[in-house]
């Protein structure tokens, strides 16, 4: 057997084993062992699982995760949603659709400072969804729009998938913010004109009323928000913070803030210790599978040879692309997006590098394409979040609310693919 | 008393233990990396002299010690399409004992490297700590691990 035939049979070994229920950890480990050991025998097999914990113990580029979550978390628990929310609607009080616009607003304003979409769908759930509700919005056009807008906080800076990825294609993590900001903002904006128009073709959806203005005094209360997002990442572009610092310092800033505002109690911050500490065992022991795996699927050569392979077809690189968007909204239906990306940047980035795409650009096409899979069924992790905290609204009002809204991120992606510019403009600027 | 419901409050309280353990390693990390760009900003010469390791190192414990919490909170992330099918959860019992032969399999693969570390007499490069304390961090987290997961694949079957 050669080793390119036993990668593919592992990949294989690998959707079947998650399909059948086993830890996506454990089925990235075990298949990552049995493959190497076919290739190269036990005694190296074995030494590698073995390596596996120290290699990521010892990673200081990881110690960004973890402080950026709670950086998000401690955000989460503090009212910076509640007043993003007021002043995003300020902006479009008096606007048919003004409060949904607004909910858009709120949440890539959130994700410039939780980095997390569950985070931001969460949040954005209890803050507007009963908004949207009390001013007549149908259950469908609520829920969507905060489905969809929360994907809007992975990808605006700072972004968790973000640095997983970087670290995983061994890339920079400022250039990938600076790449990702252009992109998150289109998807805003193509989030807000989708409402627009569906304030014209569905008016009994999308009522004209809006909560009377807070007024632009409102705008005032963002300063926290405008802190934290202006020291992390205006820290990061400007040379002064390393992402770990950056991390570091915003999460510590978050929490000061959150106390001395009492917006966060003792009890609160403690709570955000807990949940940040179990998010990041629920993904780190996921990344543990993914070295595994990464390591077995190096040894099969699967990624030199099928890039190798659809060189010498000469496909052009849009039909890949677009390939690999069908690839990525089909295992978006069954996986999460970490998951995802850990499990196949190793196999598809020297691909998609060999036809000609920079990582950078594929890195941002990456995380909005598999953001997608948040909002799709049957493992939309948005809509399981929104489900949980609105139990009253049925599933297929949420997943009817989101079809327009995957329009709106379809042709984000194709505005991407189209303008590779748009994600590497900035950053070519900038660095 | 149900053994089950005895062995319940026993796991929550090593559940709390392991996520406060993990908290003070995040808050130590996060307060060096703080300490050290606040220092350094007033003067240079102020900067906290091996803050990268102390950084590798409180990730170290704060990484191994948060997949045990993970475990125990019951946060293993895992695709549930067939649960629909599997009404007595035997597939979900199965891939918990997949997961448990995998980490004891990691651990018992740990020690021969660890070892190596230990009679090398590795040690960081600014503080000179021994490497070999990573490993201990190791090993803690993965015993946990294996005993977070026995416990999730024991309280499947017994009475409550």
């Amino acid at each position: 057997m050669t080793p390119q035939l036993i990668g593919v049979s592992g990949l294989v070994l690998l959707v079947v084993l998650i399909f059948l229920r086993v830890p996506v950890a454990a089925a990235l480990m075990i298949v990552g062992l049995a493959g190497y050991w076919a290739i190269d025998g036990a005694r190296t097999a074995l030494f590698t699982l073995g390596e596996v914990p120290f290699n990521i113990a010892q990673a200081y580029s990881l110690s960004v995760v973890p402080l950026f979550l709670l950086m998000g978390v401690v955000a989460a628990r503090t009212k910076m949603a509640s007043e993003l929310y007021v002043a995003a609607n300020t902006l479009f009080s008096g606007m048919r659709g003004g409060i949904a616009m607004g909910t858009v607003g709120a949440c890539a304003g959130f994700g410039a400072i939780c980095g997390s979409s569950l985070a931001t769908a969460s949040t954005m759930t209890r803050v507007s969804i009963p908004e949207m509700r009390k001013y007549g919005y149908s259950d469908a056009i609520a829920s969507g729009v905060v489905a969809s807008g929360g994907t809007l906080g992975i990808l605006i800076p700072p972004s968790i998938i973000l640095i997983i990825y970087a670290i995983i294609a061994q890339e920079s993590v400022p250039v990938l913010f600076a790449a990702a900001i252009l992109p998150g903002l289109l998807l805003t904006l193509l989030h807000i004109v989708t409402l627009g128009i569906l304030a014209r073709t569905r008016p009994q959806d999308i009522p004209a009323g809006t909560p009377p203005s807070a007024g632009w005094r409102a705008l005032l209360s963002l300063w926290k928000l405008v802190l934290l997002f202006g020291v992390v990442i205006g820290g990061i572009f400007g040379g002064i913070f390393s992402p770990t610092e950056a991390a570091a310092v915003g999460a510590a800033l978050a929490i000061v803030i959150g106390l001395t505002t009492r917006q966060l109690s003792l009890c609160g911050l403690i709570d955000s210790f807990a949940e940040t500490v179990r998010t990041t065992g629920s993904l780190f022991l996921i990344v543990l599978g993914a070295f595994m795996f990464a390591a077995f699927m190096v040894q099969s050569r699967i990624p030199a040879s099928l890039g190798g392979w659809i060189v010498s077809q000469e496909l052009s690189p849009l039909a890949i692309i677009l390939f690999l968007i069908v690839i990525y909204l089909i295992l978006g239906c069954f996986l999460d997006s970490i998951s995802m990306i850990l499990i196949t940047v190793p196999v598809f980035l020297p691909i998609v590098e060999a036809v000609g795409y920079s990582p950078v650009w594929f890195g941002i096409f990456l995380v909005i394409v598999a953001e997608i899979g948040l909002i799709t069924p049957p493992v939309g992790l948005n809509i399981f979040v929104i489900r949980g905290q609105a139990p009253d609204i049925p599933l297929g009002q949420i997943y009817r609310g989101i079809v327009p809204f995957l329009g709106a991120q379809l042709a984000g992606v194709a505005l991407l693919i189209a303008l590779p510019g748009l994600a590497l403009w900035l950053p070519g600027w900038l660095y | 008393m149900p053994i089950g419901h005895t062995l319940d409050v026993l796991s929550k309280g090593v559940a709390t233990v392991i996520t406060a353990a993990a908290s003070l390693a995040l808050l130590f990390m996060m307060g060096v990396v703080v300490y050290d760009v606040i220092a350094r900003s007033i003067d240079p010469a102020w900067r906290l002299f091996g803050a990268l390791d102390l950084v590798e190192f409180s990730l170290n414990w704060m990484i191994c010690l948060s997949i045990a919490a993970a475990i125990f909170a019951g946060q293993v992330i895992a695709v549930d399409l067939i649960d629909s099918l599997d009404r007595r959860g035997l597939l979900q019992w199965l891939g918990l004992l997949a997961l448990l032969t995998i980490l004891s399999l990691m651990g018992w693969q740990t020690i021969r490297p660890a070892l190596n570390v230990l009679s090398w007499g590795e040690i960081t490069f600014d503080l000179g700590l021994p490497k070999f304390w990573y490993w201990i961090a190791i090993w803690t987290g993965l015993a946990l691990s294996i005993i977070g997961v026995a416990w999730q694949l024991l309280r499947k079957i017994l009475p409550r």
